[in-house]
C-alpha cells in the first residue's frame, strides 16, 4: 500500500509541484490544505502518513500548525517545504519535532528521500 | 502593448514566484547578519500610478534603494527599498564598524557592503526563481540610491518608464522578528516578461494532473 500524504501550501502552484513529485514517486496524495488551520484540521481527519507543510501561509502559519499537530501527536511526521531556508528556523522546527525542512524550489528526489527517511526514522 | 489580464489563479501563481524569490533572498540576508529574517505573503499590483504610490507609500524619510536590472529569458527589474536607518542597521550587522560614528553618512566601506548585499539578494532572489521556472538570467551590478524617499521614488518611476510602461509589481516585506529593520522586495515585470513567466508556470502546472483521493479537499 502506498504512503498517504497530505499537502499544505497556500499556493496552487506550490501544491501542484509537490503533488507531481509525490505522484511520480508512487505516493497517494490524500488531501490539500491552503492554510495552517486547514492543515491541522485535515491532518486529524485524514490521518496521513506524512504532512508536507509550507511556512508562510495565511490564517495560521506553518510553524504554528506544526506545533499544534505535534503538541497533540508527537509522532506526527511533518516535513516543512519553504522558501525560508534559515538555520534558526530549521533548528527551531526540528526541536519541535519536524522531521526535515526542504527549500523551495526543490528537486523531487529531495522531497521523496525526506519522506522515506521520515518513515524509517 | 495591452496589459496582461490575470485571473485569480495566475495572481496566486505569481505570488508564489515572488514568495520563492523573496524567501530565498531573506534567507541569504539572514545568513549574512546571523539573525532570523522573515517575509510576509507577497502581493501583486499593476503598474498604475495609484497602485505604485500605494505599494511604495512610506513617509518621506531618507531611504536606501538597490536597483537591479535582470536580463536573460525573463528580463525584469528589482528594487530593494528600506529606510536609511534600517539599511544602517543591516550594514552594522554585516560589518560591525563600517558606519560613520555620527550615523549621518555611509562610508565607502558601508556603500561597498550595500552593493555586495544588493548582489547577494539579487542572485538569491533570481537564481531561485529561474531554477523554479527553468530559465536563464544575467545580472547587472546593483545601483545604490541614497536619497529622500520622494526623490528616490521619482528615480524609480523614471527607470520603470524606460520600457513599455506597463508593469506588474510582485512585492513583499522582509523584517527581523524584533523589527530592528524592515524593507521591501519589489519585482517588476514588463508585459512580455509576465507572458514568459505565465507560460513557464503553465508548463509546470500542465506537466502532470495528479489525482486527489475523494474527501481530500479542505
Amino acid at each position: 500500500m502506498s504512503l498517504r500524504i497530505l499537502v499544505a501550501d497556500d499556493s496552487r502552484l506550490a501544491r501542484t509541484l509537490v503533488k507531481n513529485a509525490l505522484v511520480d514517486a508512487g505516493f497517494d496524495v490524500v488531501g490539500e490544505a491552503a492554510t495552517g488551520r486547514e492543515a491541522a484540521e485535515m491532518y486529524f481527519r485524514l490521518r496521513p502518513d506524512v504532512l508536507t507543510l509550507d511556512v508562510i501561509m495565511p490564517d495560521v502559519d506553518g510553524t504554528s500548525a506544526a506545533r499544534e499537530i505535534l503538541g497533540r501527536e508527537p509522532a506526527a511526521r511533518i516535513i516543512m517545504v519553504t522558501s525560508l531556508n534559515q538555520e534558526a528556523i530549521e533548528s527551531e522546527m526540528k526541536k519541535a519535532g519536524v522531521r526535515s525542512v526542504i527549500t523551495k524550489p526543490f528537486e523531487p528526489k529531495v522531497l521523496v528521500d525526506s519522506i522515506q527517511a521520515a518513515m524509517t526514522a | 502593448m495591452e496589459p496582461v489580464k490575470l485571473d485569480p489563479d495566475q495572481i496566486d501563481d505569481l505570488k508564489e514566484v515572488g514568495n520563492v524569490g523573496s524567501g530565498n533572498a531573506a534567507s541569504r540576508l539572514s545568513d549574512l547578519i546571523r539573525r532570523r529574517c522573515v517575509i510576509d505573503i507577497p502581493q501583486i499590483a499593476y503598474m498604475t500610478t495609484d497602485d505604485v504610490r500605494r505599494v511604495l507609500d512610506m513617509e518621506d524619510s531618507y531611504v536606501v534603494v538597490m536597483h537591479i536590472k535582470i536580463m536573460g529569458d525573463i528580463p525584469a527589474t528589482m528594487f530593494v527599498v528600506m529606510k536609511r536607518a534600517y539599511a544602517q542597521t543591516i550594514v552594522r550587522y554585516m560589518t560591525q564598524d563600517a558606519l560613520d560614528p555620527s550615523g549621518k553618512d555611509f562610508s565607502f566601506t558601508a556603500q561597498f557592503a550595500l552593493k555586495q548585499l544588493g548582489e547577494i539578494l539579487t542572485k538569491s532572489f533570481f537564481d531561485s526563481i529561474h531554477e523554479m521556472l527553468m530559465a536563464k538570467a544575467k545580472y547587472a551590478m546593483p545601483e545604490i540610491i541614497i536619497d529622500s524617499w520622494s526623490a528616490a521614488k521619482e528615480s524609480l518611476f523614471a527607470r520603470l518608464s524606460d520600457g513599455e510602461g506597463q508593469y506588474l509589481l510582485v512585492h513583499s516585506t522582509f523584517f527581523d522578528p524584533e523589527k530592528t529593520f524592515v524593507g521591501k522586495f519589489i519585482y517588476a515585470l514588463s508585459v512580455d516578461s509576465q507572458g514568459v513567466v505565465l507560460n513557464r508556470i503553465k508548463l509546470l502546472l500542465g506537466s502532470k494532473k495528479p489525482n486527489i483521493s475523494p474527501g481530500g479537499m479542505a
